[in-house]
């Protein structure tokens, strides 16, 4: 006799994990050279 | 010619300009919202059966997408303005919009290979949704490369009014790329004339993502606004 076991999701969690952090770098580049050249402008 | 030169600014206006933060408050908030978002997307989302974890990339991808499309149309729209009316705030705001639609279209390229790769089972491919979207990206960033390039302000507002008017073009190709070419990226499961097909809570965390998204890249481009208007104030009193 088989047993069916319940399918699990595959571990992708690396790739998600990964896409976030580079979203987020992105982002919070962006506003820290938002913030550096205002502040250039500003000195 | 109509010039684009600014008025040497009143004193009641150079004291305003001198001291706009480029952040505030509203941007603050336009942060929060994408950090709520992001615990609702970690902690209250179920994971796909299907695709594991990596189905999460599609509440920050598709939401980048659409920011990228807003600030591409609000450049294009005060391209327009400054082609018709010649409004120097209308060339600062498009200059604004097309630096924030670019790092949005940045995010989408570097958010979907990492969803293509364990999916697909490759990084990237040249289907017409992938390529074309990599031909804006350049496209925009030659919009911004030809800002830096043309030193007469009036010059550069038009030429990259222009440019500016036919990236946004790409738009509705992109989107219907899907539909035109045989492609390998995925239809639209929410934003297609039909019921979307995402499951509720999959759904209500997408809506909530979007919102958040859209709101922080206004907010950006408000931010970016400012600096160019803080440049310009710089500039004035050199």
């Amino acid at each position: 006799m088989i047993m069916q076991t319940p399918s699990m999701p595959p571990d992708t969690r690396s790739y998600y994990h990964a896409a976030y952090v580079i979203a987020a770098a992105l982002y919070t580049g962006y506003m820290l050279s938002l913030w550096w050249r205002a502040r250039r402008l500003n000195q | 010619m109509t010039s684009v030169a600014a008025p040497p600014p009143s004193s009641a206006n150079s004291t305003r300009v001198s001291t706009l933060p480029v952040f505030d408050w509203w941007t603050a908030l336009g942060v929060l919202g994408v950090l709520g978002a992001i615990v609702r997307i970690i902690f209250f989302t179920p994971i796909e059966a299907a695709q594991g974890a990596a189905q999460k990339i599609y509440y920050i991808h598709v939401p980048a997408a659409l920011s990228a499309y807003l600030a591409l149309i609000v450049c294009a729209l005060t391209s327009i303005m400054y082609l018709w009316l010649r409004e120097e705030r209308a060339d600062r705001m498009a200059e604004s919009a097309g630096e924030v639609a670019l790092l949005f279209t940045t995010t989408v390229l570097s958010t979907g290979p990492f969803w293509g790769k364990p999916i697909w089972g490759t990084w990237w491919t040249w289907d017409a949704r992938l390529t074309l979207t990599l031909f804006l990206w350049f496209v925009t960033a030659a919009y911004l490369v030809l800002r830096g390039a043309v030193d007469d302000p009036t010059m550069r507002a038009r030429y990259s009014a222009v440019l500016a008017v036919l990236a946004a073009l790409l738009i509705p190709f992109i989107h219907l790329s899907v539909y035109l070419f045989r492609t390998l990226h995925p239809m639209p499961i929410v934003l297609k004339p039909s019921a979307p097909s995402l499951p509720r809570e999959m759904l209500i965390t997408f809506s909530i993502s979007s919102i958040a998204f859209l709101f922080f890249c206004v907010m950006l481009m408000r931010s970016r606004y400012r600096l160019a208007l803080l440049r310009q104030r710089t500039e004035l009193a050199e």
